[in-house]
């Protein structure tokens, strides 16, 4: 299962953190396995930025992240609102 | 008369209480680097 | 690599062996595409690893060891990303994993919110889990010093204690290059240290000054009027004679962290050395300008920006 597809099927969405979150209930381990690749290497690729960008810290690269996934979202998949409830996107 | 040594306490120190916020404003400078990061790699993002 | 097995079947025993060299490089291979288990905690892995494993199969089951020698070794987990990992590692069984008692591994690079360099690691995987026994970086002429607290560290739960040991505050100060700073002086203490989803976050750690020490501080900045609040306070600091300093740590080593500084002494050229309080609450990404290695602002600036603070006038004001 990618990432497109978990979207998609409503079992993962955008959080409010610019990682991944598990939103159905019982993931497979597949899914379990896969969301926390995802957010590792986007950790990675977060610090990377937060390193080269004087000033700026890995939560302030991770906060921005979030702005802009969620709002690319497509609505019917779901994020975070601003209160951390998974919502779908209108 | 009986010379009776006043130890005198110290004066109370002169308080100076600073709060210092240091704010940098990033989103400027992490903006592009974040949506190149987000377009080169659709399969993380 | 290399893999031999026999297997006596009368005798019901068999013993397999494997050795062989692997070159990590992000994206191509890495010790989690070898083993699974580690995928979602590590990533980018880089440099070499020479393994030999043994397992052996009889009536009492399967035993198994192995031995691993990393060079250059770099990898990212979610709380900390290493460079440079140099050492040895024995395994005393591969399922479930022990290690054979402490292992050390030294560490060339560690960023952890903040960069630490030069580093050895000793780690022991028993029965109750994974245990930092101790953990030593070189810092500003003295040391930091890293063990585990709260029992055995898994994925969601890290707790350290994080001993700061003679830090030597010209040295500290030279790290983060503050324009016209300077300080003598030994700071100690302990910080108590969470890891939650890979931040590390410092739970009201305290440290402070064992001994006397000076403050000299020379605003380079030919600012306006300064207000008279940063007027005194740069008057004091110009000779600062502290017996007293302390400061109280906490926060989100990647995001934002507080350092409530309390200074207590006398400024001799200033009012007779009238005792002086100092408390200075600064908040922001601390650990960020450690890793930058410069404040990259004047502070006097900072402090004029403030709202005007509380400031107790002295009980009599004595012209110097």
């Amino acid at each position: 299962i990618d990432l497109d597809s978990a979207k998609a099927q409503g079992l993962v969405g955008e959080q409010l953190t610019g990682y991944i979150g598990i939103v159905t209930a019982s993931p497979t381990p597949e899914v379990r396995t896969m969301v926390n690749e995802i957010n590792l290497r986007r950790r990675a690729s977060y610090q990377e930025i937060a390193a080269k960008t004087p000033g700026a810290t890995l939560n302030a690269v991770e906060k921005l992240a979030a702005e802009k996934l969620i709002a690319k979202t497509p609505s019917g998949q779901y994020v975070q609102n601003a209160a951390g409830q998974w919502v779908k996107k209108p | 008369c009986n010379p009776t040594v006043k130890i005198e306490a110290p004066d109370k120190p002169i308080e100076i209480n600073l709060n210092v916020k240091i704010e940098q404003e990033v989103r400027v400078k992490v903006d592009r680097d974040l949506d190149d990061l987000l377009e080169s790699n659709p399969d993380l993002f | 690599g290399e893999l031999t097995a026999q297997y006596d079947i009368a005798a019901g025993k068999g013993n397999l062996r494997a050795s062989g060299n692997l070159e990590f490089a992000p994206g191509r291979l890495e010790l989690q595409t070898v083993l699974p288990l580690l995928r979602g905690s590590v990533t980018r892995m880089s440099g070499k690893m020479s393994y030999t494993a043994e397992a052996t199969l009889s009536d009492r089951g399967v035993t198994s060891s192995a031995r691993a020698t990393v060079s250059n070794l770099g990898f990212v987990t979610t709380a900390a990303t290493a460079e440079g990992v140099e050492g040895n590692v024995r395994l005393a069984s591969l399922l479930p994993l022990r290690t054979q008692g402490v292992q050390t591994l030294r560490i060339k690079r560690l960023q952890a919110g903040v960069p630490l360099s030069d580093g050895a690691i000793s780690f022991d995987f028993n029965r109750e889990g994974l245990r930092l026994v101790d953990a030593t970086w070189p810092f500003a002429k003295g040391k930091l010093i890293l063990v585990s607290s709260g029992g055995a560290i898994t994925a969601s739960n890290a707790e350290f204690i994080l001993t700061v040991q003679d830090i030597d505050l010209a040295a500290l100060i030279e790290l983060v290059e503050v324009p016209g700073l300077r300080a003598t002086g030994h700071i100690s203490g302990k910080v108590p240290v969470a890891i939650r989803n890979g931040d590390p976050i410092l739970l009201d750690g305290k440290v402070a000054a064992q001994d006397d020490g000076i403050i000299t501080y020379k605003s380079a900045a030919t600012d306006a009027a300064p207000t008279e609040q940063t007027k005194l306070l740069t008057d004091a600091l110009r000779n600062f004679h502290y017996t007293e300093l302390s400061g109280g740590l906490s926060g989100n080593a990647n995001g934002d962290l507080v350092l409530a500084l309390a200074l207590r002494g006398a400024n001799p050229d200033l009012y007779d050395g009238y005792p002086f309080a100092i408390n200075v609450k600064l908040e922001g990404s601390l650990a960020e300008v450690l890793r930058r290695g410069t404040v990259g602002f004047s502070p006097i600036e900072l402090i004029k920006q403030e709202p005007e603070p509380a400031l107790t006038p002295p009980a009599k004001k004595m012209e110097p």
